[in-house]
């Protein structure tokens, strides 16, 4: 499945999101659809990669059922210049209105999902 | 909606029971049968709304109480389920396929977050499938773009809670203060536990009928069901469980009002008493402005103003709301019908909102639906 949502690399790479854009009405889609669902014309595949601005950052405090990661965890909105806006998880704390790329992100081991960081954020790292 | 009314109303209490949702669903039924003067045998149609039980869910509630052999039908939309089977119930009576239509919307939802509403593998398994960060999500972006504040959250409790003390369906019916819900246990920020509603269990019921026919039968308190909008997704709205929105979207409950209150023949001005979805805190607030009670940005003014608490202008979930009687998914519509009609009847004691005339109750829910139901003396 996250082959069909986000492009290759390894957690921490800077990656896209595989949106689509509709040919008739321009309006963006994702994950990617063939068809727009506002106006039934052939939409084309785009690369959302961002940079994007985080419209929203707020987080989950309690463990939800059927989640393989553990709370609490941030959670925020990143608004695409193409017009869309995309839920994803949060690496870092970024706050609402910073601005955010889609990187590769291991949210527990062996899980591999996108995530919205802050350009050049670097996590603390264990001496 | 033409010449259709409610002539009975009934319910079983929302809260958390040890018998099932088929008993549940019986004894609102039979109470909506009392009411309107007839019994299961003068039925010639029945909607069942419900999201989590078994399968024949209807059937198996109604074959409790009489075996006729008129249609059951199962509804299943979300938080608008019963929304929806009222809207299926009406438009029978309506277009004159059924004079009388038992409409019942039951639910036996267990405790905590509620673990599937339409989210795909990847959404669930990423942490992502959790409906209280959706409301979040909503509740951020109104404090963003209004003067919204996380205090106005907790005075939207603070006020629901206080109407349901009065409220004997209601399952939490204790005064909090505002302290109290932004010291309540954070779920998903700026919500706490206090500003979210919980599911829970319960059952409501309606007997609806042509106007001919309650008037040959001579009902003796029927409420006409004015209008009714029931709307899905279109290409700009958001909600659970889409992953994407676009940066300008377009509101449901907007649309689902709009032709609510036009099938009535009626402006918002004209409503006394609404009962609304507020699932959480925010989405009282945005039901505010997508209702038409204000303009979008002065939400939060017309809470402070007291408008929307009971003795204001326009009491907004006098009920309690969800927040304080809990949401039993598919009854949660019926139950705010079965709160605007006792309203409108003049029924409802120390909650009562003065010489309530016309009543319109709001649902929204997960895949995207919305439904809008105005009810006049």
């Amino acid at each position: 499945m996250s082959d069909e949502l986000f492009g290759p690399g390894e957690p921490g790479d800077p990656t896209y999101l595989k949106g689509s854009v509709c040919r008739a009405c321009g309006r963006a889609e994702f994950p990617r659809r063939a068809e727009c669902p506002a106006c039934g014309a052939e939409s084309e595949p785009v690369d959302l990669e961002g940079p994007a601005r985080l419209r929203v950052s707020s987080a989950v405090l309690a463990q939800p059922p059927g989640s393989k990661v553990q709370a609490p965890y941030g959670v925020g909105v990143a608004e695409f210049p193409q017009g869309l806006c995309v839920i994803g998880l949060l690496v870092g704390e970024p706050a609402a209105g910073a601005t955010v790329e889609v990187v590769v992100h291991e949210p527990y081991p062996g899980g591999r999902i996108f995530a919205f960081r802050e350009p050049g954020f670097l996590p603390a790292v264990a001496i | 909606m033409k010449d259709v009314v409610i002539a009975g109303v009934g319910i079983h209490p929302f809260g958390r029971f040890e018998h099932g949702y088929r008993e549940m669903g019986e004894l609102a039924a039979r109470g909506a049968l009392a009411d309107a003067s007839v019994g299961i045998q003068d039925v010639d149609m029945v909607f069942v709304a419900n999201v989590g039980a078994e399968m024949a869910k209807g059937h198996n509630v109604v074959d409790r109480i009489g075996r006729t052999g008129v249609p059951v039908i199962n509804v299943e939309a979300a938080c608008a389920s019963s929304g929806s089977g009222l809207f299926m119930a009406a438009k029978m009576v309506e277009s004159g396929a059924a004079d009388v239509v038992l409409c019942l919307g039951v639910e036996k939802a267990p405790r905590g977050f509620i673990a599937s509403s339409g989210f795909d593998q990847w959404q669930i398994e990423n942490g992502l499938g959790v409906n209280p960060m959706y409301f979040a999500i909503q509740a951020q972006e109104l404090v963003a773009a209004t003067d919204a504040t996380v205090e106005d959250l907790a005075d939207v409790s603070v006020k629901n809670h206080r109407h349901a003390v009065d409220n004997p369906h209601a399952m939490y019916r204790r005064e909090v203060t505002r302290e109290e819900v932004l010291a309540s246990k954070p779920i998903c920020p700026p919500l706490t536990l206090l500003m979210l509603c919980a599911p829970n269990e319960g059952a409501a019921a309606v007997v609806l009928m042509s106007r001919k026919e309650a008037e040959r039968r001579g009902v003796a308190a029927p409420v006409t069901l004015a209008g009714l909008g029931l709307v899905s997704r279109g290409p700009d709205d958001w909600f659970v469980p889409a992953p994407a929105y676009q940066a300008e979207r377009t509101s449901l409950s907007a649309r689902a009002a709009t032709a609510a209150l036009e099938d009535a023949g009626v402006t918002v001005e004209d409503v006394d008493v609404v009962e609304c979805q507020d699932t959480d805190a925010a989405s009282e607030l945005i039901a505010y402005s997508d209702l038409g009670l204000c303009k979008p940005g002065d939400e939060a003014a017309l809470l402070r103003s007291g408008a929307t608490a009971l003795g204001g202008r326009i009491p907004v979930n006098p009920s309690g709301g969800l927040l304080s009687k809990g949401e039993p998914l598919g009854a949660s519509g019926l139950g705010q019908v079965h709160e605007l009609v006792q309203q409108v009847r003049g029924r409802c004691g120390s909650r009562q909102v003065t010489d309530a005339r016309v009543g319109l109750g709001h649902v929204m829910g997960a895949g995207h639906n919305s439904c809008v139901v105005v009810v006049h003396r």
